[in-house]
């Protein structure tokens, strides 16, 4: 099986990152190991001078308007193909195409977008969109899961024949939609769009959590919203890390932003709070 | 006004004023229809925040209204009850450490057909930074007297 993993971040730092230093560089460089970065768009985090909005870490990616994205080639001609990416909910009238991976003939064997920030929309080429209602200005992530060979898949998470598997899941909470439709057989994934390939106007969009496989039967998966220090358990420790980062002493370097509203304030202590009180840890 | 009575342990681990790490004690006493529990720790002054989740039994009468009443002002805290286990959470808005000594942290009362001897199932204690320090029980020990009438 073989995994790629595209980072946003430059250089991971391992411990909590003091507000006052200014060390930390996020930058899109890992796009462009056999990829491009296309138009203008924009690492930032909190620690940074541009303050783009994180999912995870202390980094993530700012699509400043149409045409601003990148790209990764590693695919060629996946038949099998799984990514996962986090999206903030803009308000883009759109529909904005904020992901897409295909290959020379067709650029939308597999396309994401977005309107108003309300619905989340999974399609493959011709064929009728996958519809996830959403919240504007919230997290949420994208999954999808495709089989263009004549052959179901195997595994904890199999994808039937010829088959499109869709995954959103955020805004707050835990549940994730699914759906799933059929495809054209022998589609192919040469290259994966993330960004604001169109559609999004002058509306920044915000980017995280990027990952792609070629796996037959597992699938990526959310991250453990809540799981504050990334020790891969939800307790009360992760309520002290975003206390941290509330009274700006230190960034939390897991996932903080419990309510996945973009900020991180006292709600994500109560929502971790919430969490261990219903006995919900990490999967 | 009810108060609880403190074990043998704990007195003798306030006597030799221990501070090296931090322990958890339970206090048991029998009360009207039912069992309550104290909850006290010797703090080494190490936490801020401390998670405890005791067993009590399923379909039980709990009632958490003081369960963090006797937390200092720095503190504050949350309870629940769920799938037969009381959870307790301690945590300081501004990250203050527990300060050291003995601290009482609160009461749980239990009543129902099925109550029993509570037991601890999971305790953890966090420093300033969110990692888990060294914290220990005493949940065995035994009432020394029934609660003041």
């Amino acid at each position: 099986m073989a995994i790629r993993h595209i980072t946003l971040l430059s250089a991971a730092l391992g411990a909590a990152f003091m507000f006052s230093s200014s060390a930390q560089a996020c930058t899109l460089n890992a796009w462009t190991v056999n990829g491009s970065i296309v138009g203008t768009p924009a690492a930032g985090g909190p620690a940074e001078a541009l303050q783009v909005r994180r999912y995870s870490g202390l980094c993530g990616m700012r699509a400043t308007g149409t045409g601003n994205y990148v790209q990764n080639d590693d695919p060629a001609g996946d038949q099998i193909f799984r990514q996962r990416f986090y999206v903030f909910t803009a308000t883009a009238a759109g529909p904005a195409v904020v992901y897409q991976a295909g290959n020379g003939t067709n650029a939308n064997e597999i396309q994401v977008s977005m309107t108003n920030g309300t619905q989340i929309a999974v399609s493959h080429r011709g064929g009728a969109a996958m519809t996830f209602a959403t919240t504007a200005n919230r997290w949420y992530s994208v999954e999808t899961a495709l089989n263009s060979t004549a052959s179901a898949t195997t595994g904890d998470d199999p994808i039937p024949a010829n088959t499109l598997i869709a995954r959103v899941g955020g805004g707050g909470s835990d549940t994730v939609n699914s759906n799933s439709t059929g495809i054209t057989s022998g589609a192919a994934i040469d290259f994966a769009r993330l960004g604001c390939v169109s559609g999004c106007g002058a509306t920044n969009v915000d980017f995280e959590e990027y990952e792609s496989t070629r796996s037959a039967g597992t699938a990526i998966g959310r991250l453990c919203r809540g799981d504050a220090n990334g020790n891969g358990a939800i307790n009360n420790g992760d309520r002290v890390v975003v206390t941290n980062e509330i009274l700006e002493i230190s960034f939390a370097t897991g996932q903080p932003d419990c309510t996945e509203t973009g900020v991180i304030n006292p709600g994500d202590r109560v929502c971790i709070t919430n969490l261990i009180l219903a006995e919900i840890d990490c999967p | 006004m009810k108060t609880f009575a403190t074990t043998a342990a704990l007195l003798l681990s306030l006597a030799l004023g221990s501070a090296s790490a931090n322990e958890l004690f339970v206090t048991s006493a029998k009360s009207a229809g039912g069992q309550a529990f104290a909850l006290d720790i010797n703090s080494s002054g190490t936490a801020t925040a401390l998670q405890i989740r005791v067993a009590v039994g399923e379909g039980l009468k709990v009632d958490l209204s003081k369960c963090v009443s006797g937390l200092p002002g720095t503190h504050s805290g949350a309870c629940g009850y769920r799938n037969g286990k009381v959870t307790v959470l301690v945590h300081s808005e501004t990250n203050e450490m527990l300060p050291s000594g003995m601290l009482s942290i609160g009461s749980i009362a239990v009543s129902g057909a099925s109550a029993k001897e509570l037991s601890v199932v999971e305790l953890l204690a966090f420093d300033r930074n969110g990692n888990e320090v060294s914290i220990s029980s005493d949940d065995q020990a035994p009432p020394t007297r029934s609660l003041a009438k």
